[in-house]
């Protein structure tokens, strides 16, 4: 990669705005000279030690909900249907809500997600 | 580095493509290692161009911790079709985006904010003459009231010193384009600066 911007005719800044432009420049760097790297370089590892937490979480969290659906809202529905046993209904109400609760866990996590998908262009 | 006067600035060198798609490797087997590298050799050169287009240091700070942090989380979905410099100064200026996008409702700065930033958030030399003081509060007012998409290609040109083919590489607009928006850039500045009572100010100290 070559160091040097290549010069383009009418690049250059004109003389009147040059030391505005230093100005400002001397500003932002004194900025990035007030930041700690190392903040930079924790947050990140930080980020992906929450993210595979988040995904863990997320993980089972999913498998424990399609479970107590498949048993719940199956299972109880089929003793249902055969004895007409009251807890019954109530364990497929609980399915259905544990349904309801993942959808939303869903949503929470694609509106996390979609924070960190902004890197366009790749 | 400011170039000699009415020429285009240098900038610091940058790790040549080899070592930037090293790196990309490294960070894809999870070398945390890498990641330190990466941060020490990009950290402060983002964080200036950052600043140049964000005027809040907290939000400096932020938005380059997110740039390391997507650059970490996100580098299988690098294609490399660009280098790894090109693809970190795309997530910062998104970043920065996003973070305009969420300050908009704020009310613009007063200069007695940026009097406050530049003393103290920013360290600003505590020994510096009072006109230039003045004068730099001023550039700062004046840059601060540009549109961000002029600070945006600004900044990538004048702080950190791209060439024009990799700003639009970053900005993802064509040459044209970032030749044509450079220049209204420079236009605007120097209107506002006269407005603000300041002529060509090259002589001031």
């Amino acid at each position: 990669v070559s160091r040097d911007p290549s010069p383009t005719p009418g690049d250059d800044r004109p003389d009147d705005l040059s030391a505005a432009l230093e100005l400002w420049a001397e500003d932002a760097r004194r900025v990035a000279g007030t930041i700690d790297p190392e903040n930079a370089a924790r947050a990140a590892l930080d980020a992906a030690v929450d993210e595979q937490a988040l995904r863990s979480l997320y993980r089972r969290y999913v498998a424990a909900a399609v479970l107590l659906f498949s048993l719940g809202a199956g299972g109880s529905l089929w003793i249902q249907t055969r004895t007409g046993d009251r807890r019954a209904e109530m364990q497929t109400m609980h399915a259905l809500e544990a349904e309801r609760g993942e959808l939303m866990g869903r949503r929470l996590l694609s509106s996390y997600a979609g924070g960190w998908d902004d890197d366009r262009g790749e | 580095v400011p170039g000699p006067s009415g020429a285009a600035p240098r900038r610091a060198p940058t790790p040549d493509r080899a070592l930037q798609d090293l790196w990309v490797a490294r960070l894809r087997g999870r070398d945390e290692e890498a990641l330190r590298e990466v941060v020490a050799a990009f950290h402060d050169r983002l964080c200036a161009v950052i600043a140049g287009i964000l005027r809040d240091r907290d939000a400096v700070e932020d938005v380059v911790q997110e740039t390391f942090t997507k650059a970490w989380l996100r580098i299988e979905s690098f294609h490399g079709d660009s280098g790894l410099y090109t693809w970190l100064y795309r997530i910062a200026v998104n970043g920065c985006k996003d973070r305009m996008k969420r300050m908009r409702r704020r009310p613009a700065c007063s200069l007695e904010d940026l009097k406050v930033d530049v003393a103290t958030a920013t360290g600003a030399p505590a020994v510096e003459g009072l006109e230039r003081r003045e004068l730099r509060l001023r550039v700062r007012a004046a840059i601060a009231r540009l549109p961000a998409k002029f600070r945006t290609v600004l900044a990538l040109r004048e702080i950190e010193g791209m060439a024009y083919q990799e700003i639009a590489d970053v900005v993802g607009l064509n040459l044209g384009t970032v030749e044509s928006r450079l220049f209204r850039a420079r236009q605007r500045l120097r209107t506002l600066l006269m407005e603000d009572g300041l002529g060509p100010i090259g002589g001031a100290t």
